[in-house]
């Protein structure tokens, strides 16, 4: 099962930018809670999580073929 | 409400623009705008919304002025360094609208002050530059529904999202907690384009005229994420979350709580 999945901000340089999203590809269905941790992205880092354009959380067990944008929360004013 | 010959032609630009108007400007004279956060984001919102005729601005920062905020802090200058924040601002929001009601706070944004401080205005702009603020101005003004732009910015990015109370996402329904203490870098350990911090201040300022005039669509259910270096302007589709602790169905934040949590730096 292959699966794209793109940062913005800081989180571009763990899967790279929304346009040029990182494919992954997973041997089994798991949790994204699971992939980004074994990406070493801390669940801290990601604010909100957008597969196909619909918001999610870190429970969502990706399909085949799903486009993930990662949002980190910034604090700077 | 009448207006003089020469405030008409002062705002005559924006009395001009389709569905402004005359109208437009008679809530423009009426409302009154808070920012929290004279900082980045606060200068270029300020330095926009001071001149348009509005009947007041409330804000508030506890911080002074110093060297490196002035590439981006463009409401200070070399002159004002080591003067309070909100001193420095109101004296030129002065000049830029003399006749302008202002109300300075030069104290922190606390769960003690904040209802108090924000109760009197009709939009309220996030300037701040930690998260315990943050979520202590969502928690405070969808608690006192007041509308929120809520707004944050780090190297050549930013986010803005506006929060209209009842009707829409809060922050909260999309990032329920604060990342814990450094998860995610600060303005100060990971720099800041001048630029972005700007743009995104201005795109807050345009959704406040927005919210005042009723002009437009909001940026309202949505997170709009700014890239400078792409330059790309995306909007990330959010919902209101019925599990909300502060605007769900069932809320468990039912007053405003001081988040206990190690500040960021600007």
């Amino acid at each position: 099962m292959k699966i794209k999945l793109g940062g913005y901000g800081i989180l571009k340089n763990y899967v790279g930018p929304p346009e040029n999203a990182r494919e992954i590809e997973l041997p089994q269905a798991k949790s994204l809670k699971d992939i980004l941790q074994e990406m070493g992205i801390p669940d801290g880092m990601v604010m909100l999580i957008s597969v196909n354009d619909e918001q999610k959380n870190l429970d969502y067990v990706p399909q085949e073929g799903d486009e993930i944008k990662l949002v980190p929360p910034v604090s700077g004013g | 409400m009448l207006f003089s010959t020469d405030y008409l032609e002062q705002f005559s630009r924006h009395v001009r623009l389709p569905n402004f108007g005359i109208e437009g400007q008679k809530k423009i004279a009426a409302a009154r705008i808070f920012i929290a956060g004279a900082g980045g984001l606060g200068s270029a919102a300020l330095t926009y919304l001071a001149p348009i005729g509005l009947k007041k601005i409330g804000l508030i920062d506890s911080d002074t002025v110093e060297i490196s905020n002035l590439p981006r802090q463009i409401i200070h200058d070399q002159t004002k360094i080591g003067q309070l924040k909100v001193t420095s601002a109101g004296e030129r929001i002065k000049q830029l609208n003399p006749t302008l009601e202002l109300a300075l706070h030069s104290e922190r944004l606390k769960a003690v002050n904040i209802l108090e401080i924000i109760k009197e205005y009709d939009v309220v702009l996030d300037g701040t530059d930690n998260f315990a603020s943050k979520y202590l101005l969502n928690d405070a003004c969808v608690i006192s529904g007041i509308p929120l732009v809520h707004a944050g910015v780090l190297r050549f990015s930013g986010q803005v999202m506006t929060i209209q109370p009842g009707r829409s996402a809060c922050y909260r329904c999309v990032f329920r907690e604060p990342p814990s203490p450094g998860a995610v870098p600060t303005c100060s350990e990971a720099g800041i384009l001048n630029t972005a911090a700007g743009i995104v201040g201005l795109i807050q300022a345009t959704e406040a005229i927005k919210l005042i005039t009723g002009l437009g669509d909001l940026l309202t259910n949505q997170l709009l994420v700014f890239d400078a270096l792409s330059m790309k302007f995306r909007n990330v589709e959010i919902k209101p979350d019925p599990d909300c602790p502060v605007c769900g169905q069932n809320p468990t934040i039912k007053t405003v709580e001081d988040l206990k949590m190690v500040e960021g730096q600007n």
